[in-house]
């Protein structure tokens, strides 16, 4: 019985800085990206207004995708609203990476509005980038569940 | 989280179909599809950067935007391809958009961007530097073996038309291309020369009009093309950070591109007419002929993707209207009830 509690209690710490580098990378990403757009505001809405999908929406998408970005940044650096941040950060990266696959397959036109370093990748780097933290996100967000579940028995 | 997954591309292919909608969205104008086009010739150009030069002969000639000094000729019936080298005799220029055009015995090497003009024959392929236009221009087109046209822009930075002479001497029209929102963006289009006809047509490529002038650029006429766009739907916004103008929402493309010939515009829509199939739409590009001579619509003709990708380029020669379409050049024919409206038989 004491070395299965010795083993679990190993096997927790990993998880846990498993998901602490995770929490880090994620909170980088979206700080940074966050604020390279806010930095380049109005060139930002103006490459939203002439995506064929957003082009209705760009006034709101345009300071809504920073707010949620630095949100999701707020609840990651959080212990109690951690798991929620994984979450979201999975879910929003599930919506960009959507984005870039249908614009890049079914549209004529591709605009460019990630912000700072991610605007020189190429199309199709940037979508194996996206789907990397779409894998880092969910990982941890499943783990963190784990956790609170084991914690809670 | 399959849940979280599924609402997020769930709303991102919401907004997808919302999109989708405009550009379906049928126009108020009716396509005559009477005689369908037979595709006779093709070739795979190996490569996707070709576009059309010019031709001569039995020969179509091609430039290759990332080998500027490659010039390749093709035969008219597309069996055999032979890629030449040109040779300049001034390499220290600060090169950035360079450009041929044949004007058979001749050809030109040009950037807009210099700007220079040089020259060569199409026997030797050496180009010599022959002169240095009084503006920066794109969308240039041979007249003659003497002088080039092209779109250039005025002292208020609008886009015009004008030409060079290889003798100095360089003129422009300010009246020719008119503006509708900004001067820049709206009066977009493409330039072609028609040798048979000799006459300069330009066709916008937002708005259901071209224009037909003489090669000294005095005006001939106006003419319209069968859809009913008339003013640009286009929204120009002005980045104050950056100072720069860019599009502020996707631009309503009406008139992709064009090729006048003998007489004939060949022009690539972008838009659906009334009665047509959307299915096909998705497979192939339209090409709406309109007689020069008359300002009339004669027919359409449907020229089908390759390997998923649309024409980008068209050439007229002889009884075959020529496409490039991703690495493939491809030769249709034209039927009769188009070719018999030719200026010169």
């Amino acid at each position: 019985m004491r070395t299965k509690w010795k083993n679990m209690k190993i096997s927790i710490s990993h998880k846990n800085t498993i998901i602490y580098i995770i929490c880090l990378l994620s909170i980088v990403l979206f700080l940074y990206a966050a604020v390279s757009k806010i930095l380049d505001y109005e060139n930002f809405q103006v490459q939203l207004a002439q995506s064929p999908l957003l082009s209705a929406f760009a006034g709101y998408v345009a300071w809504g995708v920073p707010a949620v970005e630095i949100l999701i940044s707020i609840l990651l650096f959080s212990e109690r609203w951690r798991k929620i941040g994984l979450f979201a950060a999975f879910g929003l990266m599930v919506m960009f990476t959507a984005y870039i696959y249908i614009i890049l397959n079914f549209s004529a036109f591709v605009p460019c509005s990630c912000g700072g370093v991610l605007e020189k990748m190429t199309w199709n780097q940037h979508l194996i980038f996206n789907i990397v933290f779409i894998v880092l996100s969910g990982t941890a967000a499943l783990l963190q569940s784990i956790n609170c579940q084991n914690e809670l028995s | 989280m399959a849940l979280i997954a599924t609402l997020g591309v769930g709303i991102v292919v919401v907004l997808f179909l919302a999109s989708e909608n405009i550009i379906h969205h049928r126009n108020n104008f009716v396509r005559r599809f009477s005689d369908q086009v037979e595709k006779n010739y093709e070739i795979d150009l190996q490569s996707k950067a070709y576009y059309f030069a010019g031709d001569s002969g039995d020969s179509l000639y091609l430039g290759n935007y990332d080998g500027p000094l490659y010039m390749a000729a093709v035969d008219k019936k597309l069996k055999k391809m032979k890629v030449h080298t040109l040779k300049i005799d001034r390499m220290d220029l600060p090169f950035r958009s360079v450009e041929i055009r044949v004007s058979p015995p001749y050809f030109f090497l040009l950037d807009g961007t210099v700007p220079c003009i040089f020259r060569g024959e199409l026997k030797t392929l050496n180009a010599k530097y022959a002169v240095k236009p009084d503006v920066t221009f794109s969308k240039v087109v041979a007249m003659n073996s003497e002088t080039v046209a092209y779109r250039t822009h005025n002292n208020a930075g609008e886009s015009i038309l004008g030409f060079s002479k290889l003798d100095g001497t360089n003129r422009i029209n300010q009246r020719l291309l008119q503006k509708q929102i900004d001067g820049n963006f709206d009066v977009d289009g493409s330039l072609s020369y028609d040798t048979g006809l000799k006459k300069l047509i330009y066709v916008y490529l937002y708005r259901n009009q071209y224009i037909i002038a003489n090669p000294d650029l005095s005006l001939d006429s106006r003419g319209n093309t069968i859809d009913t766009v008339s003013k640009a739907q286009i929204k120009v916004a002005y980045v104050k950070s950056h100072d720069a103008k860019k599009m502020g929402a996707p631009p309503l493309s009406v008139n992709k591109t064009s090729t006048a010939y003998n007489g004939l515009l060949f022009v690539n829509s972008e838009l659906i007419s009334k009665y047509e199939d959307v299915d096909v739409w998705d497979q192939a590009s339209v090409i709406d002929v309109y007689d020069i001579k008359d300002r009339s619509y004669i027919a359409s003709l449907y020229i089908y993707n390759i390997k998923k990708k649309k024409l980008r380029a068209l050439y007229a020669s002889g009884n075959n209207l020529y496409a490039i379409i991703g690495n493939t050049l491809v030769s249709y024919k034209l039927t009769e009830l188009i070719t018999k409206h030719y200026a010169v038989k």
